[in-house]
């Protein structure tokens, strides 16, 4: 699990870092800043807010990345190394309280096939848009926004009141 | 909703202003991961949890500082769930000292899970009703939470004390045997005097040195009846100072006396009632035997140190819970308003015995010593032996009791030293 969340993180940092070499941009040195940070700081347990702080700065870091012509691939891979350390990060915070190796093999199993199901269908859905050229007036999109925010929230909220009611 | 999903939500909602703001559909791209993760995880999500527990306690009763070994089973009766999270109830007087209390599991359906945890806690009724469950997609982002019932009990004990039996003699006593002199003649062991023969007297009993001496007649010994007494215990658990730790602890001393003193009375069978006085007051009527033990441990166990309040509201107590000329065993420290009731108390010809726990004794081997300490304490002790030399005056019997000493030695000594002097009061 700490292999697999170091490699994400090692993903996440060199292609961010292959992106801003390419754009040959002076944001290499504040990223790999903030980056070897956060490796020195998570060397000992500190549990998860680190990893909560470094993916809102990894998302602020693509899209500045993108806003200065970096590849989207590369940000979108970079965003998605972010979720998974942040992800696993937060599994290994809540794994000390489980109750005996076999249920912890078993959650970690499950845990891990979902979030390679998250990953893999994520970063193949976002290079698909990304190669999709789609070109929409900007009220239009506006509008679809709108649509697609009002949607997610009042799914997220008919789901929670429909689980308080069974409760 | 929970804190992990509002993150994920906010990062989507940010990601998608930068693009309408930047004007940059790349942004849109972004978004995409943590939206397939958001809606990966809220299919994931459990709908409904069915799930059963069972508590088992290894014991139902232990004196504080014992060892409990609790094991709780749940059993997933409905959907498989991957990411489920139970804590037990944990009360702030308990500590762990083995095992988790809470854990995390993933349950298939029909699946149980067991977890056990060993416990150690301070003199109390500890009852429990359920365990929290709360369930939640692999990525814990959409929680669902629930009340497993499971039912335990406990009852801490206070701190056992073992007392040698206490040779407390009332004037006045019950008509059942028991192990009390009775001032009466009747079938005991002690010789009481000699009385003329009558038809159906065991030949036994017969004294046949004195029919030796009056050969024409028979004279029957008689010996001194035994039977039991109705005690009543009163426990103070008024707060006297301020000194909360050092009066904690005091009176961890006076339960364990109180509840050493029921269980010796109780053994020989006597009757014993109880009263717990303080800010909340418990009362548990006369009566004997193991399940009234059981009874008097459990009011016991539930005492605790209360605000002040007088000691005058006795007066309203029923009279069924000290029945008249029963023994009345107070537990406190005294205090200098209390006198009046020790008085009023007296002159229902109620025989009252006090045993005090030594506040200022036991202060001064806990505080440190310095001059303003040493003052202190001497005034202290100086006001409470004119205290209980009012008490004694008023035929109060007082046991000045320093916690350090074993409390029947204690006990037996004072009551015996009563005892004399009551005896060279009646010769003069």
């Amino acid at each position: 699990m700490t292999t697999l969340r170091h490699t994400s993180l090692i993903i996440t940092a060199a292609c961010l870092g292959v992106g801003y070499l390419m754009a040959s941009t002076w944001l290499l040195l504040p990223m790999l800043l903030v980056y070897g940070l956060y490796w020195f700081f998570t060397r000992k347990p500190a549990g998860g807010w680190p990893a909560t702080v470094l993916l809102a700065v990894t998302v602020i870091f693509t899209t500045i990345g993108i806003l200065a012509g970096v590849h989207v691939i590369l940000m979108t891979i970079a965003c998605v190394g972010a979720l998974v350390n942040w992800d696993l990060t937060q599994f290994q915070q809540d794994r000390i309280g489980t109750i005996s190796t076999v249920q912890s093999t078993s959650r970690e199993t499950h845990h891990l096939q979902s979030l390679a199901w998250a990953a893999l269908a994520g970063l193949a859905l976002a290079i698909l848009s990304a190669a999709i050229d789609l070109d929409f007036p900007l009220v239009i999109v506006i509008l679809l926004v709108l649509i697609s925010i009002v949607g997610v929230t009042n799914g997220l909220l008919l789901t929670e009141k429909r689980k308080k009611k069974d409760g | 909703m929970n804190k992990k999903s509002t993150l994920h939500l906010l990062l989507i909602l940010s990601l998608i202003m930068g693009a309408l703001i930047f004007r940059k559909g790349e942004l849109l791209s972004l978004a995409i991961p943590f939206l397939v993760y958001l809606i990966i995880g809220l299919i994931q999500a459990p709908s409904d949890l069915d799930l059963a527990a069972k508590r088992t306690i290894d014991r139902t009763s232990v004196p504080a500082g014992g060892t409990v070994e609790t094991s709780i089973v749940i059993k997933n009766q409905g959907a498989g769930l991957a990411n489920l999270y139970l804590e037990d109830t944990l009360f702030p007087s308990m500590s762990i000292l083995e095992g988790e209390a809470q854990g995390r599991v993933a349950l298939a359906r029909g699946e149980t899970v067991e977890f056990n945890y060993t416990f150690t806690a301070e003199r109390g009724v500890y009852p429990w009703k359920m365990v929290r469950a709360c369930a939640s997609d692999p990525f814990g982002l959409f929680d669902l939470e629930t009340e497993i019932p499971a039912f335990g009990n406990i009852l801490v004990r206070p701190a056992p004390m073992k007392i040698r039996p206490v040779a407390v003699k009332p004037l006045h006593t019950l008509h059942a045997p028991g192990p009390i002199p009775s001032r009466l003649a009747g079938s005991g062991t002690d010789f009481w005097g000699v009385r003329e023969y009558l038809p159906g007297d065991p030949l036994r009993q017969i004294n046949w040195r004195l029919k030796a001496r009056h050969p024409r007649r028979l004279f029957t010994n008689e010996f001194e009846r035994e039977e039991i007494a109705d005690f009543g215990l009163i426990l103070d658990t008024r707060r006297f100072a301020t000194a909360d730790a050092l009066e904690e602890s005091l009176f961890e001393h006076t339960a364990s006396a109180a509840t050493a003193f029921s269980e010796s009375l109780l053994k020989v069978g006597n009757r014993v009632s109880l009263l717990v006085y303080g800010k909340s007051i418990t009362t548990v009527f006369p009566g004997s035997g193991k399940s009234h033990g059981n009874r008097l441990l459990r009011s016991l166990a539930r005492a605790r140190l209360g605000e002040y309040i007088p000691f005058t509201y006795l007066d309203y107590f029923p009279t069924r819970l000290f029945p008249a000329r029963s023994v009345i065993v107070i537990f406190s420290s005294v205090h200098p308003h209390d006198l009046d009731v020790y008085a009023r108390l007296r002159s229902y010809h109620y025989e009252v015995l006090l045993i005090s726990p030594d506040p200022v004794g036991y202060a001064s081997r806990k505080l440190p010593q310095t001059e303003i300490n040493s003052l202190a304490l001497r005034l202290a002790r100086l006001e409470r032996i004119v205290l209980l030399k009012q008490l004694v005056k008023l035929g109060v019997k007082v046991v000045d009791w320093q916690v350090n000493e074993p409390l029947d030695k204690v006990l037996n000594y004072s009551l015996n030293q009563l005892a004399r002097r009551r005896d060279i009061r009646g010769t003069q």
